[in-house]
């Protein structure tokens, strides 16, 4: 292997380097010590995507789709710790998408062999018109079908707590912001007109960490509504730290009721 | 140092290198000074000697480790820190029952380090019961990719709560294998409280399970009880070298 030597780099890459290590190593600290606390947090809702891993074992879509959620969780917090906030919500909105596909693909196995053998990016199986850009099928239909899901939205009443309740709110709310990080829409860009280098700003952590850990939470929802059996099947323990650490007292209740545990 | 590194230091220093290296000797004697074994080993990064004596002595060598820790978190702290190459975020047992499991492409090895203590593991009920049987999975994989010999070593947590041997029975009986006997708990007590007791119960069945998978020569075989201070149990190490007949 060759050894790694800066001063052997080439003149820009050199500079891009150093400058990159500096930027990075402050935005690190700055981040770490003032918010160490509310990382804990969220690291500590990502660590339970290894029970679902455990738990899922047997389910061939689930062993290759959670260390993917997992791994985008995790490479969102370190975006957000170097202060590339866009970035870290794009990683938020490919974890968000992906759990909601594993929960359509563990029972449509065949659409998850087409889509995971797809080396032409040929989508005309569920992606006739733009109304219809995922696997599932238009918007999100296909969930708000299934009977444990239909079940916890009547449980959850209002159209502000439902999952799929309205544009503005649950996961179809949140869907719609995070792509607006993907598409750079207005007000979600990584550059600020003051600075040419990405710096540590509160507002937008405190922006990027309440997104996180909603994320998670309706990821969390997701899988128990959709992996019902195997949820019930966990040791007392697990699913109490799925039920306080993951979703925590918003949607306890209702998950609790929907499922009569 | 809590109280679980230095009972880990004394299982090194104890029990578990001497067996590795006679390992190493037995296994592959025409390899003179470094014996080059591949081994398996569940361990955390913040405790993990085992890594750097099993190198220092030349039985292994890093790229030839691979590295197993139930929490994803851990397992890459231990691969950007410490190894080549480690797997992880499952619970080992379970993995290892799986026919698909990414592990099983890595089997078989020459050191299996089944260190269910470095994996924080649950204190609930038939947690034994899982590891054995995740042995035996372990052992069942080693015997169908070939391997020949192999040092085991086993260490968990003795705490008050009984075996359940019939549990045990039947979930070994039900790997199935031609030719060989079901596993006989006759002789032991269940319900045992005794850490005494079990341990002769584990040694006893971990015996047959070797018998099981035609290691029938058991080279040497050893293990160390040693009192957790804070006196919510004991860990138990077992340490074995086999052969194949």
């Amino acid at each position: 292997m060759v050894a790694f030597k800066v001063k052997d780099l080439p003149v820009e890459t050199k500079k891009v380097h150093e400058s990159q290590n500096i930027w990075r190593r402050k935005n690190w600290e700055k981040t770490l010590s003032e918010n160490g606390n509310d990382i804990e947090k969220l690291i500590d809702k990502i660590r339970l995507f290894d029970t679902w891993k455990t738990k899922l074992l047997k389910i061939d879509v689930a062993k290759i789709l959670i260390p993917e959620i997992f791994m985008d969780a995790y490479v969102s917090i370190h975006f957000a710790g170097y202060a590339l906030y866009k970035y870290a919500h794009m990683s938020l909105r490919s974890e968000l998408e992906t759990a909601l596909r594993l929960v359509f693909f563990s029972t449509h196995s065949i659409e998850f062999k087409w889509w995971l053998n797809d080396d032409n990016n040929d989508k005309d199986w569920y992606s006739t018109t733009s109304d219809y850009p995922y696997v599932w099928g238009k918007r999100y239909s296909y969930f708000e079908h299934l009977e444990n899901i239909k079940s916890f939205e009547k449980k959850c009443g209002d159209d502000e707590k439902k999952l799929f309740g309205g544009k503005k709110y649950g996961i179809k709310g949140l869907y719609t912001e995070l792509s607006e990080y993907i598409h750079s829409g207005r007000g979600h860009f990584q550059t600020r007109p003051d600075r040419v280098s990405p710096k540590y700003d509160h507002d937008q952590f405190e922006i990027w960490c309440y997104i996180h850990e909603k994320v998670q939470m309706y990821i969390h929802i997701m899988l128990v509504l959709g992996f019902a059996e195997e949820f019930k099947k966990m040791s007392s323990t697990n699913r109490n730290k799925i039920l306080d650490i993951g979703i925590g007292d918003d949607y306890k209740e209702e998950i609790k009721e929907t499922l009569g545990i | 140092m809590t109280d679980i590194d230095s009972i880990k230091n004394r299982l090194i220093d104890d029990l578990w290198l001497s067996i590795v290296k006679e390992g190493g000797e037995i296994l592959y004697p025409k390899r003179k000074i470094n014996k080059q074994m591949k081994m398996l080993t569940l361990t955390r990064h913040n405790n993990c000697r085992e890594l750097e004596e099993f190198i220092k002595n030349k039985v292994t060598k890093k790229e030839l480790i691979i590295g197993w820790n139930r929490e994803t978190n851990e397992a890459i702290r231990l691969e950007v820190e410490k190894l080549e190459s480690a797997k992880g975020g499952y619970v080992y047992e379970d993995a290892i029952r799986d026919s698909q499991s990414e592990i099983q492409d890595d089997f078989p090895f020459d050191i299996l380090n089944l260190d269910f203590t470095s994996q924080k593991p649950e204190l609930e009920d038939e947690r034994i019961e899982k590891e054995i049987l995740g042995i035996e999975n372990t052992i069942k994989m080693q015997s169908d990719k070939g391997n020949k010999g192999m040092v085991l070593i086993y260490t968990t947590i003795l705490t008050s709560t009984p075996l359940n041997l019939q549990k045990i029975k039947r979930e070994s009986d039900s790997i199935w294998i031609q030719g060989r006997d079901r596993l006989s708990t006759d002789g032991f007590s269940s319900n045992t409280m005794d850490n005494n007791n079990k341990i002769r119960c584990i040694k006893g069945i971990l015996t047959q399970i070797f018998s099981k998978y035609k290691y029938n020569h058991i080279v040497n075989i050893g293990y160390l009880c040693l009192e957790l201070s804070n006196g919510s149990g004991d860990i138990l190490s077992i340490a074995a070298l086999l052969k194949r007949s």
